[in-house]
């Protein structure tokens, strides 16, 4: 492993029995990764791409099919004991038993990594995540947002070299999400590496250095956000129209000057041109010239999404766009 | 604090936090007892039915009682409870020793088999039960009973970690029904007709039940009885937390 790379990943498979009579499923099929020391990293995909069952093996939590692992510098499959001193976890599902209070948690949780303390070092992580002042109250009375920054804590008591956040504000409400990210970029100031998963397209956008995207178990781009974005070199004009409107818009739009290609797009139609402001006066005129009214045009960069939909010819199932999650 | 300490202590107060958990597999014991001291009181009189010893029927059923109480699925259930919200998860992530999980339970187990038995046989002490043995026979009882809970825990969180379900792992309780009843819990192993008494002579619970009941019926410490006992308790929990550990090794696989 170099030194730059904290974790890496190379041939990375899971491959899962099927059921009676099932053919097998493989889950990753045979990736490779490199995450910088220090980096936040995107693992970005649809539901059911791979995301959780790569996180689960880098964590320990499940068997390695087959590839090789390293994190923090310890292969995973022959040292998973001292892996898990090296990494904190916040999985999908937020794992705190409703029965125990916030601080009875955190100090159980810095006893079991033997942190020097716990009382001292629940009480600093309380503060951290703004938790003090619910600190007695019993988890199960929790909202969801204070139970992700709770899960959170737990993840952090050991200060571990690499955090996975596996979807970490998949449910969340537009205000606690942004307070997760604001946490997760507290963290990584402090040298800590992030590992994130997310369907959350802003999210990638916001936190992460580099993204891969993951789609059937495959990795499908990988780079920085802008990097990715710019290789499909286009500005993306998104026109609303009616359904009925779609074929005909189509045809006269394919006369834009610069034109790249056209999409369908929730709200009408995509069209990606190479300068999109100079575009936009041609748009409207093509358009009217066929007697179509469209609804709102905008303009806008290309979006992670459309690099997921280059690269794999469909949009992320239930991935929410930028705009969405940022409402 | 040791790991496995920490995690004790987290399901003591998972327990006493939850009493609905607890009370249940309290209730249906005492339930029984009672009703079945109503129904065959008046035919076991201390005076005429010799395998009393001189106590009310009450002292011979609340060994049955005890063994009853303590036999529960509630660790198996938490297991589940555990997998269900992902806590086991954040467990199994942790540089921690597996098995420290599965004793953490277990040691909650005999924290609550001890409240559980005192409980019992306070009931049957305000019944007219005495335990002839004395106060190193009450301790012998409560300890032996709490016990004989940690030993056949082992089965609920086994059934537990491998089929992540409710439903199954409650089974684990209706398990232990056919081995309570198919022992002498009513009536001596001599009165019992041939076919159960066979089956009630290769069942472990016979003896357990036998040595709880040898120190409330008899002045003196049968040690004969509590060998059988102790020994049925010992390999009953050695198999069964082995069979648990192993589930707990081979859950991701």
């Amino acid at each position: 492993m170099s030194d730059q790379q904290t974790i890496e990943v190379r041939g990375l498979s899971k491959r899962y029995r099927g059921a009676r009579g099932q053919p097998d499923v493989e889950a990753v099929r045979g990736i490779d990764l490199a995450v910088g020391r220090g980096e936040v990293f995107g693992f970005l995909g649809p539901n059911g791409a791979g995301k959780t069952t790569t996180v689960r093996m880098l964590c320990t939590l499940l068997p390695i099919s087959a590839g090789e692992a390293t994190v923090a510098g310890v292969d995973v499959r022959r040292d998973a004991a001292r892996v898990r001193e090296r990494i904190g976890v916040a999985l999908q599902e937020v794992g705190l038993d409703p029965t125990q209070t916030a601080r009875e948690l955190l100090e159980l949780q810095c006893g079991l990594y033997k942190v020097p303390d716990p009382p001292a070092r629940a009480d600093e992580l309380l503060g951290l995540v703004g938790l003090s002042d619910a600190a007695d109250r019993l988890v199960r009375a929790y909202s969801g947002g204070m139970k992700r920054r709770l899960d959170l804590a737990t993840a952090l008591v050991h200060e571990p070299e690499v955090l996975f956040l596996d979807e970490p504000t998949t449910g969340l409400d537009p205000a606690s999400r942004v307070t997760i990210w604001n946490e997760v970029r507290r963290i990584n100031s402090t040298g800590t590496t992030v590992f994130l998963t997310t369907q959350y397209l802003e999210e990638a956008d916001q936190l992460c250095e580099r993204v891969a995207i993951i789609d059937d178990g495959k990795i499908v781009a990988e780079g920085t956000p802008d990097a990715l974005k710019s290789e499909l070199g286009s500005d993306v004009v998104t026109v609303g129209l009616q359904a009925a409107q779609h074929e005909a818009a189509r045809a006269a739009l394919s006369g834009v000057p610069s034109l790249d290609h056209i999409t369908d797009a929730a709200e009408g139609l995509a069209v990606y041109v190479d300068d999109g402001a100079a575009a936009v006066p041609d748009i409207v005129r093509l358009l009217d010239e066929t007697d179509i009214r469209p609804g709102a045009i905008t303009l806008s960069r290309p979006s992670l999404d459309d690099v997921f939909l280059a690269a794999t010819g469909r949009r992320i199932e239930g991935a929410v766009p930028a705009e969405a999650a940022s409402k | 604090m040791n790991e496995t300490l920490l995690l004790g202590r987290r399901a003591v107060r998972e327990v006493w936090r939850i009493p609905a958990a607890t009370i249940p597999a309290l209730f249906i014991p005492v339930f029984f007892l009672v009703v079945n001291l109503g129904q065959v009181n008046k035919i076991f009189s201390p005076l005429h039915t010799p395998f009393l010893h001189g106590q009310h029927y009450v002292a011979f059923q609340i060994p049955v009682s005890l063994v009853f109480a303590v036999s529960s699925a509630t660790s198996g259930l938490a297991m589940v409870t555990d997998i269900d919200i992902g806590y086991l998860d954040k467990l199994l992530a942790a540089p921690i020793r597996r098995t420290a999980i599965v004793w953490g339970r277990l040691g909650a187990d005999l924290v609550r088999g001890v409240a559980v038995s005192a409980i019992v046989l306070a009931v049957g002490y305000a019944f007219g039960a005495r335990v002839k043995s004395g106060a190193t026979g009450v301790a012998l009882l409560i300890v032996l009973s709490a016990l004989w809970g940690v030993a056949y825990a082992g089965i609920a969180i086994a059934i537990a970690l491998k089929t992540k379900n409710v439903q199954t792992t409650n089974a684990s309780f209706l398990i232990f029904f056919p081995l309570l009843f198919l022992t002498p819990n009513f009536v001596p192993m001599d009165l019992l007709a041939g076919p159960l008494q066979t089956i009630a002579r290769i069942n472990p619970v016979t003896y357990v039940i036998t040595g709880l009941r040898d120190l409330v019926l008899f002045h003196d410490i049968r040690w004969g009885s509590l060998g059988a006992c102790v020994l049925t308790i010992v390999v009953t929990g050695v198999v069964l937390t082995w069979l648990s550990m192993r589930a707990l090794a081979t859950f991701a696989d």
